[in-house]
């Protein structure tokens, strides 16, 4: 029994779940999980989350859209009977895009 | 004594989310951001676990006793609250019990992510860390100093408290 892959598979019913899902002003435009090194040092699923930027005026997402959206990831990772520890890492889609615009001008050199 | 004291370290990484300041350089604030407010919930429960175990003693005996809370140690109890049956042997129905209290779930639940996030914004070169990152690490921080402010005093956060304490080895 390949246990990596039956979490991974139960993870990815979560990422299906989640992608295009709003949460208040917060849409979950991209997700993946993979299995990385947790905390602990152990095999923890990370759920990693793009998400829609904050509403012009915020500096970040509204505190209540985002524990619902925590929320809803702890019910559905239960609701496929998720084992072992999640953890969920969030970024906006500007963090993501200035990621890539950061490395690609680091590989032009 | 110049003590460590999680509000100030919050306030520290709040005004660090905020864009850049001392050293100009965003990218190196936003991840100290996220570390520091980890860092922030990290040492109000470690103050919280000194000042459960010796009530009556003086601020520098808390601050010692502090030092032996360990991280993995005290997210391992963290963890225990979030799946069914967590805990060693004679502990899991304490935490089956405190697992029905949703503010003492919650707290343990952003002690965890902190964690994870602080982790990610310290050693992973790769991973984005931004203004949203930060500011959300922030939020859950300042969420959970308050979460801890409002269960003080009572008995479920004390049991969590010692089990973090029985968790830990002294050093």
């Amino acid at each position: 029994m390949n246990w990596d892959r039956i979490r991974l598979e139960e993870a990815n019913q979560v990422v299906e779940w989640l992608r295009g899902r709003r949460f208040g002003v917060v849409e979950v435009v991209e997700a993946r999980a993979a299995l990385e090194v947790g905390p602990l040092d152990d095999d923890a699923v990370m759920f990693r989350l793009v998400l829609s930027n904050p509403p012009p005026g915020l500096r970040t997402w509204p505190y209540e859209d985002m524990r619902d959206l925590r929320h809803a990831v702890n019910v559905q990772a239960g609701e496929v009977e998720l084992t072992g520890p999640w953890y969920v890492l969030v970024n906006s889609q500007r963090e993501v895009a200035a990621g890539r615009a950061a490395r690609a001008a680091q590989a032009a050199g | 004594m110049s003590a460590i004291e999680p509000g100030a370290l919050l306030a520290h990484a709040a005004a660090l989310a905020g864009g850049p300041g001392a050293t100009g350089d965003p990218a190196v604030e936003f991840r100290r951001s996220v570390s520091g407010a980890y860092y922030a919930v990290f040492h109000a429960v470690a103050l919280a676990v000194a000042r459960r175990l010796a009530p009556a003693s003086a601020a520098d005996t808390h601050c010692r006793i502090a030092r032996s809370v360990d991280h993995g140690r005290a997210a391992e109890v963290c963890r225990w609250l979030a799946e069914p049956g967590g805990g060693r042997r004679h502990v899991v129905a304490v935490v089956a019990r405190l697992r029905a209290n949703a503010a003492l779930v919650e707290l343990a639940e952003r002690f965890g992510q902190l964690l994870t996030a602080r982790q990610t914004a310290d050693y992973d070169h790769l991973a984005e860390v931004g203004e949203e990152a930060a500011g959300e690490a922030c939020a859950s921080a300042t969420r959970a100093l308050a979460l801890l402010e409002e269960l003080g005093g009572s008995p479920d956060l004390d049991e969590l408290l010692a089990l973090v304490a029985l968790n830990t080895p002294l050093r």
